[in-house]
């Protein structure tokens, strides 16, 4: 809660989010191959970013390590394609509900035996249960295996037989990610501050104490599992629209893992931080790749550098830094503000 | 739910306990740490649990809030058998509970604290989208609580950034916050220096007015100056009871612990 927490937070954040909604239109500006690479660039960003807040309101908010949090992105673009009647093209209103509530619904179940534990057991628990999934459509049929499978069409919106959205144009794709994303944020913020955030978020700093203050913070946890998992879930059906495609790896330990690399590097339990970590990863992997060919090497120990040198993430940055700041305008005056006196 | 503080008439209410233990017993494999405990809390009577080290105290107050599950016996609250139940459900019932060791929210403010503390009395906190700072039926609540013990004045303050003192208040302000119907006090005043443990000691005093109130405790002039009824556990079993001057002359006792403390201090 550190980057969005004042005014210059706003600001910055509000100038990010025009500069972004900005990009289509510099499209006469450069080379139309690389204005397309950027703007499908910055929309996986947006996609996984979302992907990486929902982690955060697990791992950052009620203190629950996931590491197989990717199995419900997963699940999203993979429902999406086996709940779309085949040659037909998927409905905004009625199949991406559907697909949410049947994420909802195997996270429910997930939830409420992993919950059984806590801690270590947790971890390994959520990394079972990812590579279940991973190995289940990676073996099986149903879905084209280890090869993925392909969506016939893009959902739209249709209402009177006027097209309203169509996912088919890429740029129509950018601002729908943009939207989603932002709403997404608008609900989770909005809900960390209503009687339930508050249990959460308590449950995250103290949950013994928590519990003996008359909360069963079994179901308080279930239920943030749920919305956490809906929301990598829209992040999946996001991804599969994107690529039109989508392939076991989505589900992967591995995809769990950048995740959770994402949400420390960018600030626990700030929400808007691992959409700032998810932008920083991909622009480095981007630089770095394109520099070396061990660029795995540096990149892991970039990321060690900065946890070890802003272990409170990018969001937290300005905080970290900001007595810097203050300290070389004040001069020799700077003193630590006194104790507020008792009013 | 509103905050009983059962100030019926004292004929009435005088003799029948608030909460009442029938043989408790906790026993982990050979070792018994409570051992067939009968134990009575009225009304009006603060009650003080003392006891060297290792006799059971802490055992028995997780057992009476629902931290433990005991090997056998009854704990009469608001006239049913609450054994066995969690400690969240106990908690609903009006065992407010505070703890040894200071269990707060750190990085919260007094007033959060708190709110999370009273927002414990609805029926559920199932509701995600009206802010909780609308919720303000709960807001009085707060404020009464903290200043009750004594916080009045350090409603915004972080929690973490508090004097020792200021957190075991807040420990108590949290209790007071659930609306509980009878207070089970984890040794309120362990590791505080002289200075504070006076204030929390009136604190305790005025509390046990207002509170059905149970107490476990080293510090034997805390104890003698806050309660009424004392009882005196070693190895689990409990070895006196009954008004706190009777128990301090009982040369068991003596023996027993007060002058085992004599010596250590």
């Amino acid at each position: 809660m550190t980057f969005f927490n004042n005014r210059w937070g706003y600001l910055i954040g509000a100038v990010i989010v025009a500069l972004v909604a900005a990009f289509p239109l510099l499209k006469g500006t450069m080379n139309a191959n690389l204005h397309e690479f950027f703007l499908q660039q910055i929309t996986y960003i947006m996609i996984f970013g979302l992907l990486c807040m929902s982690l955060d309101l697990l791992v950052g908010i009620v203190g629950l390590v996931s590491m197989g949090h990717a199995a419900f992105y997963g699940l999203g673009a993979y429902l999406l394609i086996l709940l779309t009647p085949q040659y037909s093209t998927p409905s905004i209103l009625t199949t991406i509900p559907l697909v949410l509530g049947g994420v909802a619904a195997i996270a429910l179940v997930i939830g409420a035996f992993a919950l059984r534990t806590s801690g270590l057991y947790f971890i390994m628990v959520t990394l079972a249960v990812g590579q279940m999934f991973y190995y289940f459509f990676n073996d099986s049929k149903l879905a084209g295996g280890s090869d993925g499978v392909y969506l016939f069409a893009k959902p739209t919106l249709e209402i009177g037989g006027r097209t309203l959205i169509n996912l088919e144009s890429k740029v129509q794709f950018f601002y729908v990610s943009l939207g989603v994303l932002l709403v997404s944020f608008a609900i989770l913020r909005l809900m960390l501050e209503s009687p339930f955030g508050k249990v959460i978020r308590g449950i995250g700093i103290n949950e013994y104490r928590t519990r003996g203050l008359g909360y069963d913070v079994y179901f308080y946890k279930l239920i943030a599992f749920v919305i956490a998992a809906v929301f990598a879930g829209l992040a999946g059906v996001l991804g599969a629209v994107q690529y039109g495609f989508v392939n076991p790896s989505m589900l992967g330990w591995h995809m769990s893992g950048i995740a959770l690399v994402t949400v420390i590097l960018g600030g626990m339990g700030s929400l808007i931080g691992p959409v700032l970590g998810a932008a920083f990863i991909e622009v480095i992997r981007y630089a770095l790749e394109h520099a070396t060919q061990h660029w795995l090497l540096l990149f892991g120990s970039l990321i060690i550098i900065m946890v070890l040198a802003f272990p409170r993430g990018l969001a937290g940055l300005g905080e970290q830094l900001a007595p810097l700041f203050r300290k070389s305008r004040a001069g020799a005056e700077a003193k630590p503000l006194p104790e507020k006196v008792d009013a | 739910m509103t905050s009983m503080t059962a100030h019926g008439d004292p004929a009435f209410t005088a003799r029948q306990p608030v909460l009442e233990t029938r043989g408790l017993t906790k026993s982990y494999g050979g070792l018994v740490a409570v051992n067939n405990v009968d134990l009575k809390v009225f009304d009006g009577e603060p009650h003080a649990i003392i006891g060297p080290n290792g006799a059971g105290k802490s055992s028995l107050i997780n057992l009476l809030t629902g931290h433990i599950p005991p090997t056998a016996g009854e704990i009469m609250f608001g006239g049913r058998n609450i054994a066995g139940l969690p400690a969240h459900k106990v908690a609903r019932l009006g065992i407010g509970r505070s703890y040894q060791r200071t269990n707060i929210y750190p990085s919260l403010t007094c007033y959060e604290n708190c709110w999370l503390a009273a927002q414990a009395r609805r029926h559920h906190s199932f509701s995600f989208i009206l802010p909780a700072r609308r919720h303000d039926d709960l807001h009085d609540i707060v404020e009464d609580a903290l200043v009750r013990a004594g916080l009045g004045s350090r409603i915004d303050a972080v929690a973490s950034k508090m004097s020792y003192g200021e957190q075991r208040q807040l420990e108590i302000a949290m209790v007071l916050a659930t609306g509980p119907q009878l207070l089970a006090l984890d040794e309120p005043l362990a590791g505080m220096g002289r200075e504070e443990a006076e204030k929390v000691i009136q604190l305790l005093v005025s509390l046990g007015k207002s509170y059905p109130l149970l107490l476990i405790e080293h510090d034997m002039d805390a104890v003698f100056s806050i309660a009424h009824t004392m009882t005196v556990m070693v190895n689990g079993v409990v070895i006196a009871t009954g008004p706190v001057a009777e128990v301090r002359s009982n040369p068991m006792v003596q023996e027993a612990y007060l002058g085992d403390l004599r010596e250590k201090y």
